[in-house]
């Protein structure tokens, strides 16, 4: 019998004894010792296909979970109907077709999309149906036949240049957002679907992390962080956020595999690879959306405090070569950044230099207060008759879907206190509990602490700025604190062991359905609201 | 584990008795349009304030069984509204909004009156508030127009000093529980879902159920395998 191919190419087994078996042992004794040492010093193995088998299966199924619910929401908002989606879409046009990024009008303000956007828009009867709930999408056959005439005008895909609020944001997510318009051929709405599943992507990988971040924060209860994650994967705004184009999706991605890192490094060792990884994602972040410069105050404070914790228990130079890797790779694209602006003639700090000049440090630091928390005596009012933290955070972290213009009735955000003050109890009731082995990890805490401070201050001085300055709207959007998303899945897990062990898995069971419930019912309000 | 089946079984019939009984729910239908076209035609921005504000306009006919009253108005963080609609002296019906609504027109539940009323006098009062807001219409001449007064205090008369005419009037509509359920539409709305893409079809809706299907499924399955 002849062999096949395969067959004869196999290595035949070596003889015990013989050189070659000797030298095969040798190196697979050596390969196991570095994958030992490797996992001593918490540093992760250069093999990807294994750090791929070593996640666990529940964290992939997470993942699909979100795929598949930001999926559904990518189909159900109507196109162009996603936050400033518009806006991003043609940023991504203007990059593809020309290679170029957008720039800002110098005066007169927004010079409009290209000829072919504004006809799809037409199509679609994108300026009738926003901020409109009284306005359906487009719900007639003669309705859908313009918009394919539309979609199939050949109309110019050169606009003004710009991009609207998209214009001054960095290109990393829009230059990777071009591989899926590409592959849509030449029909717009094509492309924006298949861009909008790019993002769905993006929240499933969101999710993976997350998990991954509450396995290593709370390895004792290993199904708490499948719990944490799955509620993260059927948080509604998220799935929202990820099935429309929208670089906050991409934020949210990075910041999970941020905290991952820094959760990592703080049990394991601030390792050199650890170190690479977090300025690659420190500088992915830079180049992703603006918003990133609050994220990164906490991100640089962490850093701080690891390389000292590292430089105290274990070697020093290996600490500070760490702590600079990190921060050297992450400041790089920042300091190539203004080194640019200084020799264009622009302002060093670009579309970020706006923000720095301030009327009154007073008035603006009240206002990023009041932004948040009641106003205390002496404050100017910025917010009257508005209870911000609830009125602003909690009732649109209830339901805030389209264009800002798809939210529940008063009365379901008052019956979501309910649950959400359980929740809060019980969480509370477990730090107290864990008060003495909390204490431990107190650095680490303040870490994640200066991240969500430093991403509430950033959005506080941006809001003054957009309001106050230039008397525009404040900017009163939840979606803004998503890159936190990893904690609220952490508050889950402690919520969930706050229970006691008793009642832990019941409580597990029902915070999934709770998520999965205001899963449900956003997506019929959307339906409702466009389709009804 | 059983314990956490329970739940998992519990939690879902609950999750879909909701969902049955709002489908029961009828969307709202305009009785009325103060505007020919509705609020979607009548998009002209009358003012832009930022402050206290009271609007009134006259020769409004208040329809029986109103339950809502949507008028145009634009803001992002839009401030308490106060509808009150006056005959002569007398409050006819009145009802509230609260703050932080974002869209180009706030909906106001108001008390339903039995019979249909004319010459209404409709105030809309928007206080606190210290963000922009647009109040929206269609132009008209002056004697008609909507009248705004910054002190944020409606009359029931008008006339006084300090109201002001805008360029016209405000657009508003009455609204009234619908007759039909959700449920008997839900094959209009699958249609519906169908239309405004690259692709067209019931088949999209089908789509959607069935990977929200699977995610549910998976969610339990995941659920009830990790859950000691």
């Amino acid at each position: 019998m002849s062999r096949t191919p395969a067959q004869s190419q196999r290595p035949r087994k070596a003889p015990v004894g013989s050189r070659s078996f000797e030298r095969r042992r040798k190196s697979e004794i050596e390969r196991a010792a570095r994958r030992r040492l490797a996992r001593a010093q918490g540093g992760p193995s250069t093999d990807v296909r294994a750090v791929l088998r070593r996640v666990p299966a529940a964290a992939w199924m997470c993942a699909l979970i979100a795929l598949l619910n930001a999926t559904a929401w990518s189909i159900i908002t109507p196109p162009f109907q996603g936050k400033d989606e518009a806006d991003h879409f043609s940023y991504v046009v203007q990059l593809a077709n020309k290679g170029t990024l957008p720039k800002l009008a110098d005066e007169g303000g927004f010079g409009g999309y290209s000829p072919e956007e504004s006809l799809v828009m037409e199509g679609v009867h994108y300026y009738q149906t926003r901020f409109t709930p009284a306005v359906p999408a487009i719900s007639s056959m003669a309705q859908q036949r313009a918009l394919m005439e539309d979609v199939n005008a050949g109309a110019s895909l050169e606009g003004s240049g710009e991009a609207g609020v998209a214009t001054s944001e960095p290109p990393l997510y829009y230059a990777l957002q071009t591989i899926p318009y590409s592959l849509g051929g030449g029909n717009m709405l094509v492309q924006l679907q298949l861009m909008r599943l790019f993002g769905a992507l993006l929240g499933a990988i969101t999710v993976l992390l997350t998990f991954l971040f509450l396995r290593e924060l709370l390895p004792s209860v290993p199904w708490a962080a499948t719990v944490g994650a799955l509620c993260v994967a059927l948080q509604p705004l998220l799935a929202f956020m990820s099935g429309t184009v929208n670089p906050d999706s991409m934020l949210y991605t990075i910041a999970a595999g941020v905290f991952l890192c820094l959760a990592r490094a703080f049990r394991r060792g601030f390792t050199r690879r650890l170190a690479i990884v977090l300025g690659l994602l420190i500088a992915a972040g830079f180049i992703t959306k603006l918003n990133f410069i609050g994220f990164a105050f906490g991100v640089f404070a962490g850093l701080v405090v690891l390389t000292m914790r590292e430089a105290r228990t274990r070697d020093r130079k290996q600490a500070l070569r760490s702590g600079a890797l990190a921060a050297g790779i992450g400041l790089a694209p920042v300091l190539l950044y203004m080194f640019h602006n200084v020799l264009s003639n622009h302002p060093t700090f670009g579309a970020a230099a706006g923000l720095i000049t301030t009327k009154s440090l007073f008035h603006e630091l009240s206002y990023i207060w009041e932004l948040y928390l009641p106003r205390l005596p002496g404050m100017t009012h910025y917010f009257p008759g508005i209870t911000t933290f609830k009125d602003i955070w909690f009732d649109r972290s209830v339901g805030l879907y389209g264009w800002m213009d798809t939210t529940f009735p008063v009365w379901v955000d008052n019956v979501a206190l309910v649950p959400a003050a359980a929740v809060a109890l019980l969480c509370g009731r477990e730090l107290l509990a864990q008060r003495h082995a909390l204490r431990a990890r107190l650095a680490e805490l303040c870490i994640y602490a200066a991240i969500t401070l430093g991403v509430l201050v950033m959005l506080g001085i941006s809001s003054y700025h957009n309001d106050v300055v230039i008397h525009e709207a404040a900017f009163g959007e939840p979606r803004y604190l998503l890159p936190m998303i990893p904690l609220l899945g952490a508050v889950v897990v402690l919520a969930i062991r706050g229970g006691g062990r008793r009642w832990a898995p019941v409580i597990g069971a029902a915070m999934v359905l709770l998520f999965l419930g205001h899963d449900i019912f956003s997506q019929l309000q959307v339906i409702g609201r466009y389709y009804g | 584990m059983r314990k956490v089946t329970v739940t998992i079984v519990v939690g879902i019939a609950l999750i879909a008795a909701v969902v049955v009984v709002t489908l029961t729910r009828t969307s709202p239908r305009v009785l009325r349009v103060g505007l020919p076209g509705g609020l979607a035609t009548n998009r002209t921005v009358l003012d832009l304030v930022t402050g206290e504000t009271a609007v009134c306009q006259t020769n409004e006919v208040l329809p029986a069984g109103a339950s809502d009253i949507r008028i145009s108005l634009w803001a992002f963080f839009g401030p308490q509204v106060h509808v009150i609609a006056y005959r002569g002296s007398q409050i006819l019906t009145q009802g509230r909004r609260s703050a932080d609504w974002t869209s180009d027109s706030v909906t106001v539940p108001i008390k339903p009156l039995n019979q249909a009323t004319s010459h209404v006098r409709l105030c809309v009062v928007a206080k606190p508030n210290s963000e922009a807001m647009f109040i929206l219409g269609a132009p008209s001449p002056t004697r008609k127009a909507a009248l705004i007064s910054n002190s944020g205090t409606p009359t029931p008369e008008g006339g006084v000093g300090e109201e002001q005419p805008l360029k016209g009037r405000m657009g508003v509509e009455y609204l009234a529980a619908g007759r039909s359920s959700w449920w008997s539409r839900v094959l209009s709305v699958a249609r519906h879902m169908g239309l405004g893409r690259a692709f067209t079809g019931t088949w999209i809706t089908a789509l959607v159920a069935a990977l929200m299907t699977a995610a549910i499924a998976l969610t339990l399955r995941l659920t009830l395998r990790e859950l000691p």
